[in-house]
């Protein structure tokens, strides 16, 4: 591109300006040279004129030069001192003429040979950049395609409208449905949905249409109709895609948890087996054993006693690991029934300790009770929270010496009712303290001072306080004794539906 | 004296039973499934009937539901004994109709003939 600063344009001008001043001089020169010799004869007077006329045509051309262009042109004249003088002026001139202007341009020519240089590798740079993202888009969507190819989940992508984009294998699996049938239809007329009950969800119900139009993610379980007439039980959410502030559509993701639900099942049905199957013998062993210690065959004599109590009690552990046992996967399973009922907790706490004082009186401990003065109901499930206080109780009881102190005390805390169960007993071992709430785990210090016990008690002691929306955590040193400390929201527990109670 | 049907499909616990229930001085009548349960009442009729839950060939809930539809037996007081100790079966018997609720493992025999007495008087 060539561009003219208006300053060269000047310079041009200048340049034109000099030549018709040089043309008109040379033919004044040359007009002069004519007269003089026509009027004079005179060979001095003609080589004088001559050697003017050609000193100045000589000096012309090299402003001609300079002014074309070729910097290095000196006039190369030697001559007369005078002429000398102007020749040297003129190429003094030259190179004052030379050096501002050559250097500037130069420099110019330097600086755009520099930028072009850069913008080069500029272009250079960024055509690597754009090859790299290219190359990285086609990996990205290889790898999208790969994912979205071996995902298990159904994974189905619509625009605002709820019309399927994308469709992936597993989608096609699971509704029978194949992705050049499904592209471009609405979602929610391809595969419709039913709730448990059998009840069609109607369009503004799906996840999908929530999803789209409220612009966050919901999930679900649901029942599939599949193309044909089958049905299928998914979980399923849906996920708005969000593009600077729209909703630009949006990824639904589901899978089979037919296999799940056959799972809980067979979990429900065992524990509803173990319930049964293990408890029947063991009533009848509870109850021989009964009868026996009671004289229904004839009076025992002491020794037959003994045995038949060391039966007896046996068969109680047994009851009692079986219950734990049957706790424990209630728990686990997320099925227990949570009820808040407006709740007294000294009175709850009289009840518990009334249950555990024949064990604490035959060791001779001393139980201290002491709850705060300014207590109000508490909505909490009864049940649960006598199963925590009964097993921190036993606890403290069981691995405390005879003749030991045993305190129950009931504070308020910002907005929590804190519980604090205290003994002077064995303690917990350092080693054991991060395993102290692990399911089976006994510390090694009490295995052999006290044989019974199952590691299940804190286990779920632990379970339901945090199932209750409360937090459990302990004080003990090694000979000394253990405080064991849980809060519940003075708020109260969150009721849960759930299907299954404790110890029953 | 009392007349007692009990309906235990465990030879163990069944055995239990009639030792105590003998002891105590009832008469007694035991019937190993809810089918013979329902047969023997033709036989016999009973102050009380102990009924178990879980059985084969008729379960306690149809044995109760049957007793109740019957004109003739559903003033007979009935304590359900079982192992199932959820609240749903126990609120389901206790729709049914049955008089109270027992979970086996959970409670000495004593208490069983002593509730039974109770229900008696």
């Amino acid at each position: 591109m060539t561009e003219f600063l208006p300053c060269e344009i000047l310079y041009f001008m200048k340049i034109k300006y000099k030549l018709l001043l040089i043309i008109g001089f040379s033919a004044l020169a040359i007009a002069l040279f004519s007269i003089l010799l026509y009027f004079s004869q005179k060979t001095e007077v003609y080589l004088l004129v001559s050697l003017i006329v050609i000193l100045v045509l000589i000096v012309v051309v090299g402003i001609e030069a300079i002014t074309q262009g070729n910097p290095d042109f000196k006039a190369d004249i030697k001559a007369r001192d005078e002429i000398e003088r102007l020749d040297k002026s003129f190429d003094d001139r030259t190179e004052k003429l030379k050096a501002p202007y050559f250097e500037d341009l130069e420099k110019k020519v330097q600086e755009k040979t520099k930028a072009l240089a850069q913008r080069i590798e500029e272009l250079n740079s960024e055509r690597q950049k754009i090859k790299e993202a290219e190359e990285k888009a086609l990996i990205e969507e290889a790898k999208e395609e790969a994912t979205l190819t071996s995902i298990g989940e159904g994974v189905v992508v619509t625009d605002p409208q709820g019309k399927i984009l994308v469709f992936n294998p597993a989608a096609e699996q699971l509704t029978n449905w194949a992705t050049s049938e499904t592209v471009g239809r609405f979602w929610f007329e391809t595969v419709p949905a039913m709730d448990e009950k059998g009840y069609l969800i109607s369009r503004k119900d799906r996840d999908m249409y929530k999803a789209l139009s409220i612009g966050k993610k919901f999930s679900s379980q649901s029942i599939y109709l599949q193309k044909g007439s089958g049905k299928i039980t998914v979980a399923n959410t849906a996920t708005p895609i969000v593009f600077k502030n729209q909703v630009i559509g949006a990824v639904q993701v589901f899978r089979d948890i037919g296999h799940e639900k056959e799972v809980d099942r067979m979990k429900t049905e065992f524990i509803s087996l173990a319930s049964h199957q293990l408890r029947t013998p063991l009533s009848a062993m509870k109850w021989f054993c009964e009868m026996l210690l009671n004289g229904d065959a004839g009076e025992l004599n002491p020794e037959q006693k003994e045995y038949a109590k060391n039966v007896s009690d046996s068969n109680e552990r047994m009851i009692h690991l079986v219950n734990s046992l049957l706790n424990i996967s209630r728990i686990e399973s997320g099925r227990i029934i949570i009820d808040p009922k407006p709740t007294n907790i000294n009175k709850l706490i009289s009840e518990v300790i009334t249950e555990i004082k024949v064990k604490s009186d035959a060791k001779k401990q001393r139980i201290i009770v002491n709850v705060h003065s300014d207590l109000p109901l508490i909505n909490i499930d009864p049940q649960l929270i006598r199963e925590v206080y009964i097993n921190l109780l036993t606890n403290a009881s069981k691995y405390t010496p005879p003749n030991g102190e045993i305190s129950v005390v009931i504070s308020k805390k910002d907005g929590d009712v804190i519980s604090q169960v205290s003994d002077n007993g064995y303690g917990i071992p350092k080693k054991d303290y991060d395993k102290i709430f692990q399911k089976f785990h006994r510390g090694e210090n009490i295995i052999k001072i006290e044989t019974e016990g199952t590691g299940l008690g804190l286990y779920l002691v632990k379970a339901i306080i945090e199932s209750s929306g409360g937090k459990i955590w302990f004080e003990s040193t090694e000979g000394k004794g253990t405080s064991f400390y849980f809060s519940l929201p003075i708020s109260g527990m969150q009721a849960k539906k759930g299907e299954v109670t404790l110890n029953s | 004296m009392a007349k007692i049907l009990i309906v235990e499909d465990d030879k163990f616990l069944a055995n239990a039973y009639r030792l105590k229930f003998s002891k105590a001085g009832y008469e007694i009548k035991i019937a190993s499934d809810g089918q013979d349960a329902i047969d023997s009442l033709n036989t016999f009729t009973p102050d009380i009937i102990l009924l178990d839950l879980i059985m084969p060939i008729k379960d306690g809930f149809a044995v109760l539901e049957e007793l109740k539809k019957n004109d003739k037996w559903k003033s007979i007081p009935v304590v359900v004994a079982s192992n199932l100790g959820q609240k749903e079966d126990i609120d389901k018997s206790m729709a049914l109709g049955a008089t109270d609720y027992i979970v086996k493992s959970q409670i000495p025999i004593n208490d069983i003939l002593v509730k039974i007495n109770n229900v008696l008087k």
